[in-house]
């Protein structure tokens, strides 16, 4: 315990004599994980707009000849039971010519005609845009169809932007989250070697190397902790603002509003902060002893 | 105490330091190691508290052969052995009683015990009333006294010093002088690096002199000159 104290004693000790060398990290990494923070929300935000276009996504499997209620039953089963069916309804042909004249504003319709002419469907829709092509191959297997007819373009496209968000910002995330890591790593290793002297000294009068890392492993940590706190914070006011910005001004363009979701996200920045402050505190102590040690 | 058996040690770029050293320091000691400048006496220092390796022969510290001992086990050796040099080496942003303490604190001492000790050895070597002072405001002499009462603080079996009055006028070199031959008196075996003339010959003790990295002289009780 008095150890424990000693170590957090000196870390701040050590942050508040090269202040101004710990308030520039603390604001590189700030600004560093307020970018990614940025990045990992646009991410998020896009991924959802996407799945959100793709449930309006409809299938629509017509149906051949006069099926039997018990037809119509084993069909909605078989197709509930493909993957990547969110859900499907039955249209029969009298309930779509209900929905025909309604839609026409021509409630005589009804009447005009002799015959229904309309068959009977289902309208399938899928979870994801990627599950299109799949199920309607399923669906032009069966006997029963007599065709099946969907946005093909509409999926494609959005199958399109799914598959470069899922690659494209897999690539340009990792670069920016490398580049996060290599700076934090270097600030908070600059802070270290700014301290070398005392570091040789320790060493002289016999403190072993888990006592002398340790001062400089609290000392990352408090300047991750810090900057990721402060970007945690300014991620989830900015974002409140930009969610206002955006449903007055294109209240069409659907946005997470999910508080947990966000959360989650600004959480996992913090934690990055204390991650890399600990691994850079670390390797830096690490890499000074080392050398001496080396000769 | 200290065995030194035929070392060589040569540094990258094959600048030879030392060459083929073999001497024996008895514990209660008081030497001398003279020689001019780049001569070897710092390599020889530093091979005691392993801070470096040996090139090729074997150097034993209180029995133990420093080539064989482990990274993890140096600190332990060296809270055996206290260090004087010529730059001090005081952590600038603490004060004397704080250099002194810091000794203690990194070896995990209790509070309680360190406090006591530290001021005891304040009192030693003459330093109690400037205790709160930072090293920038004290003279080249107090700070080599300060320096002094970090190495003893946990009194140590041994004791090196490099050019430990390289920095100080001669009223001052005389007093950290005194502090080492008293550290002596109490049984601590000491090493003092010196170029220091008037002090080797006043007060012929064992003198080791090296150059070129080779041992030219060993005189039990010699002068800085045949």
């Amino acid at each position: 315990m008095y150890k424990l104290k000693y170590f957090i004693s000196e870390a701040l000790k050590g942050l508040w004599r090269h202040r101004v060398m710990s308030l520039l990290s603390i604001i590189t990494i700030f600004l560093v994980l307020f970018i990614l923070g940025v990045f990992l929300m646009i991410g998020a935000n896009v991924r959802f707009a996407v799945e959100s276009l793709s449930e309006s996504l409809e299938i629509r499997l017509v149906l051949k000849g006069n099926p039997t209620p018990q037809d119509v039953q084993r069909l909605y089963n078989s197709i509930l039971s493909l993957n990547g069916v969110k859900e499907a309804r039955f249209i029969s042909r009298g309930e779509g010519l209900r929905n025909l004249a309604k839609e026409l504003g021509r409630e005589d319709l009804l009447g005009l005609l002799k015959t229904n002419p309309l068959p009977d469907v289902f309208e399938i829709r899928v979870k994801r845009a990627s599950d299109v092509e799949a199920v309607v191959r399923s669906l032009k297997g069966w006997s029963e169809t007599q065709e099946v007819i969907y946005g093909k373009e509409a999926a494609q496209k959005l199958l399109a932007i799914q598959r470069f968000l899922i690659y494209g910002g897999g690539i340009l995330g990792s670069i920016l989250l490398v580049s996060a890591l290599l700076v934090i790593f270097n600030t908070v290793r600059l802070v270290v070697y700014a301290r070398r002297e005392e570091i040789e000294i320790m060493k002289l009068v016999g403190a072993t190397h888990w006592f002398i890392r340790f001062p400089f492993i609290f000392e990352g940590v408090i300047l991750g902790g810090v900057g990721g706190v402060l970007a945690f914070g300014a991620l989830i006011l900015s974002y409140g603002e930009a969610v206002k910005v955006l449903s007055s001004q294109f209240p069409f363009i659907p946005v997470i509003l999910e508080t947990a979701v966000l959360y989650k996200l600004c959480g996992a920045v913090l934690l990055l902060g204390l991650l890399i402050g600990f691994g850079g505190g670390l390797f830096a102590v690490q890499r000074l002893l080392g050398k001496v040690a080396m000769e | 105490m200290i065995s030194f058996s035929a070392v060589t040690k040569v540094y990258p770029h094959g600048i030879v330091a030392l060459r083929d050293i073999t001497v024996n320091i008895e514990k209660g000691e008081f030497v001398f190691l003279i020689g001019p400048t780049g001569s070897g006496k710092t390599t020889f220092l530093r091979l005691i508290y392993r801070e470096i390796k040996p090139t090729r022969g074997s150097v034993y510290v209180m029995g133990e052969n420093l080539a064989k001992m482990k990274e993890k086990e140096i600190p332990y050796l060296r809270r055996k052995i206290g260090f004087v040099f010529q730059d001090f080496k005081l952590l600038p942003y603490k004060n004397v009683y704080e250099n002194v303490a810091f000794a203690l604190e990194v070896i995990g001492c209790d509070p309680d015990e360190k406090e006591a000790r530290v001021e005891e050895v304040l009192e030693r070597v003459g330093l109690s009333h400037r205790k709160h002072l930072l090293p920038y405001q004290l003279s080249g002499g107090e700070r080599q006294r300060a320096a002094m009462a970090r190495a003893l603080v946990y009194d140590p079996p041994i004791l090196l010093a490099d050019e430990p009055t390289g920095n100080l006028d001669f009223e001052a070199a005389r007093g950290i002088i005194d502090l080492l031959v008293e550290a002596n008196l109490r049984g601590t075996t000491v090493i003092v690096a010196t170029h220091n003339r008037d002090i080797v010959n006043s007060l012929r003790k064992r003198v080791i002199v090296l150059r070129d990295g080779a041992l030219v002289r060993d005189d039990k009780e010699g002068g800085y000159d045949v």
